[in-house]
């Protein structure tokens, strides 16, 4: 016969190791889960500062500077969305080529379209994050404004499954858009598909579900057994 | 002497936390029926695990650990101060799995984020998130902003008279109507009013903006229960910048304003009480550091030649001092820019306006317009008491819920928690510092959890070593509770080790 105290002890190991067992499912569905990553993107492999030639001076410009016409403006080159967004006025008003994966939606209004269009790891090199599992940080991109017949270029935007459009934008970055309330945007002159949407073939996570159906057929059990102590009672 | 809590305090205070637990299932049944509904086998998988750790584990508490003992003031405090704990390790059981997150760390990060309405986060690769998980930490909004505890203990117990301290240990303090079951009530027809108007206008504006129908109805939900709850958290990496649309932005605007109200304030507007309402001390010391702290953020970007047309003032900086203001942190433009195109200023200007949040019993985070205000108030009467005659009697009085003479009494402890706040932020950003972030990106991001707001400067990355990711988690949590029950949980846990009874 269990003593009140050895009982309690019994109970406190076993909620520990009910939190131990928790902690393993968790882990090993965590780890279980297959990979299989999209291709690279030939183009967004290339290191951006390799491609441009040209030194911009990261400094405010003074309200009083001279403009240009956006025919004398020299193309920049290449530039990724993390240079622009850290020195937003070097940039403001050069043309500039931009590579990166079109996500989420592409607005179409006021005869064009607005999308979101990212140069992160997850963009141009690896995939979608649940294809291959390497952490490189947060999403890195740019407000890219397609005009005109641009508009329907991306069709399929980036999503949970599918790596997104990637788009070639070359266009002028306006650090003040007054067409969107002064947000930084790249304004799209040229623009294509340079590597067509792909779908991420991951196969369901089997031992996840191994781990979701045992501990459900637990809960279950556990409320089961509650009601039958309330019924005794 | 300490009383060391005995057994039974400890079964009451397990019991109401599975109780807590097992509802927590609510958080995660709608992701799993869109899970289900858009066939997203891992989601349902994950969701699925984490429901049945919610069940088991609050099931077995509430079971095992049933006591005739009543709720007491010190177990309420307790028990909210371990339930947002708890909440946020299981929450973040199916955000772990979804394979975003680097550590299971990070993911409580999030979940702890989202219940505290604060909207940081260390999600990697956010714009290939699936849609269900996506709405789970949106609805974590929605159940922090209610206040957990509060909100679930009304729905699945009796225990009214039992939960006020529940209720005054989320920080809350203002009962509404005398039931506090009556007031929590209030509270969800208050939301629910506001969802379907809510959504329904960011629907419609949404569809303007170019989005279809499902999924302008997915961002329109999602977006008004951030903006509402004064979250923060968005589909999307780049925040409200994605939407691109004006309309929108109004909308949530309103919702902003609306979410940093406290729901006595919405009581009184309900019933049409708009001269009290205007006489308020926290509604006039919110407008007022509002508008000072618009002041400063436009002198600021005009003065850095950021922008200089009054639209763009508007969309971008006013917005933005708004989203501060009313701890909801939703960015108008990339964080980078805080650093890199707006000045010193306006950034200022926006921590200010973090730091004193929103009005009490509210969503909103910060030290609250109401302590403002005291402070205010008891500062200028004592300016004018030292150039009055001796003889002379100074009284100072304000308008709360009815008109009232200030006293020290009601003066010190908003004083107190004043302090605590500035003390919070400051060492935060002492954390920040010391591992190699300058000062104002340091102050931004410290203030930011503390107050629970989400603004980010661009500090915050899932690379940060722990103990700084660690020091803005508890910071999170501490801001939400307001200090008190977390102070009570420390008590308690100090009794429990060297007191004797």
């Amino acid at each position: 016969m269990t003593t009140p105290r050895t009982r309690h002890r019994l109970l406190i190991a076993g909620f520990i190791a009910a939190l131990a067992v928790i902690g393993i499912g968790v882990q090993w569905s965590h780890d279980a889960a297959p990979r299989v990553p999209l291709d690279v993107v030939p183009a967004g492999a290339e290191d951006p500062e390799s491609v441009e030639a040209r030194t911009l001076t990261c400094e405010r410009t003074l309200p009083d500077a001279p403009t240009r016409d956006l025919e004398e403006v020299e193309p920049v080159g290449r530039v990724s969305s993390e240079a622009v967004n850290s020195c937003p006025d070097a940039f403001d008003g050069q043309v500039v080529v931009y590579y990166g994966e079109v996500v989420g939606d592409v607005l179409q209004r006021d005869g064009g379209a607005w999308t979101l269009v990212n140069d992160d790891a997850y963009a141009l090199t690896l995939g979608p994050l649940s294809g291959h599992g390497d952490f490189e940080g947060g999403n890195s991109g740019l407000a890219v404004w397609l005009p005109g017949q641009l508009a329907t270029l991306a069709d399929e935007p980036g999503n949970a499954d599918r790596r997104g459009d990637v788009l070639r934008v070359n266009g002028v970055v306006r650090r003040a858009d007054p067409e969107d309330g002064g947000g930084l945007t790249l304004r799209a002159i040229q623009a294509e598909v340079v590597f067509e949407a792909q779908y991420l073939e991951t196969p369901v996570n089997r031992v996840q579900a191994l781990v979701a159906a045992v501990f459900t057929l637990v809960a279950i059990g556990v409320v089961v057994w509650d009601r039958r102590l309330r019924a005794r009672r | 002497m300490i009383f060391r809590p005995d057994r039974e305090d400890l079964k009451v205070i397990g019991h109401y936390l599975g109780i807590i637990t097992m509802s927590l299932t609510a958080v995660m049944v709608v992701p799993l029926l869109v899970a289900i509904a858009t066939w997203e086998p891992d989601d349902v998988t994950a969701l699925l695990i984490g429901m049945a750790v919610a069940i088991g584990l609050g099931q077995f508490l509430r079971t095992r650990l049933r006591t005739t003992r009543e709720l007491e003031w010190s177990h309420g405090l307790v028990t909210v101060a371990l339930a947002w704990i708890l909440a946020t390790m299981v929450t973040a059981i199916p955000l772990y799995l979804s394979g975003h997150f680097s550590s299971y760390f990070d993911a409580t990060f999030d979940a702890m984020s989202g219940y505290t309405t604060s909207g940081l986060s260390l999600l990697q690769d956010l714009d290939h998130l699936s849609a269900p998980m996506n709405l789970l930490r949106h609805l974590t909004h929605l159940a922090g902003g209610q206040g957990i505890v509060v909100a679930v203990l009304t729905i699945m117990t009796s225990a009214g008279s039992q939960i006020s301290t529940l209720y005054v240990g989320e920080g809350r303090d203002d009962r509404i109507v005398p039931s506090i079951i009556q007031t929590a009530r209030f509270i969800w027809v208050v939301t629910a009013f506001y969802a379907v108007v809510g959504t329904t206008a960011l629907w419609i504006t949404a569809r303007l903006a170019g989005f279809s129908d499902g999924r302008a109805l997915f961002h329109a939900f999602n977006i008004f229960i951030a903006a509402f709850d004064t979250g923060g958290f968005t589909p999307n990496s780049t925040s409200m910048a994605y939407y691109h649309s004006a309309p929108m932005e109004t909308v949530v605007l309103v919702l902003m304003i609306a979410g940093t109200l406290s729901f006595g304030m919405h009581y009184m507007l309900w019933r049409r009480r708009t001269r009290e309402a205007a006489l308020n001390l926290e509604l006039r010391s919110l407008a007022t550091t509002m508008t000072m702290t618009a002041m400063i953020v436009v002198f600021g970007l005009v003065r850095a030649g950021t922008f200089d047309s009054v639209d763009n003032l508007y969309r971008k900086g006013i917005m933005t001092l708004v989203s501060a203001h009313t701890g909801t942190g939703f960015a108008f433009n990339a964080g980078a820019l805080y650093e890199s195109d707006w000045g010193l200023i306006a950034p200022a200007g926006i921590v200010i306006a973090m730091a004193l949040g929103g009005m009490a019993s509210s969503t909103a985070g910060g030290m609250k317009a109401m302590r403002v205000g005291l402070a205010a108030k008891s500062l200028a009467r004592d300016i004018r008491r030292s150039i009055m005659p001796d003889a002379a009697v100074v009284m100072s009085g304000y308008t709360g819920k009815r008109r009232q003479v200030l006293r020290d009494g009601v003066v010190r402890p908003a004083v107190t928690i004043l302090v605590l706040y500035m003390m919070m932020y400051l060492g935060g950003a002492a954390v920040g510092v010391f591992y190699g972030f300058d000062l104002t990106t340091a102050l931004f991001e410290s203030t930011s959890a503390a107050a629970n707001v989400g603004l980010t400067s661009g500090l915050l990355a899932p690379d940060n070593p722990l103990p700084l990711k660690t020091v803005y988690w508890v910071q999170m949590w501490l801001g939400r509770l307001e200090f008190m029950a977390a102070f009570a949980l420390i008590g308690w846990t100090w009794a429990l080790l060297r007191a004797r009874v």
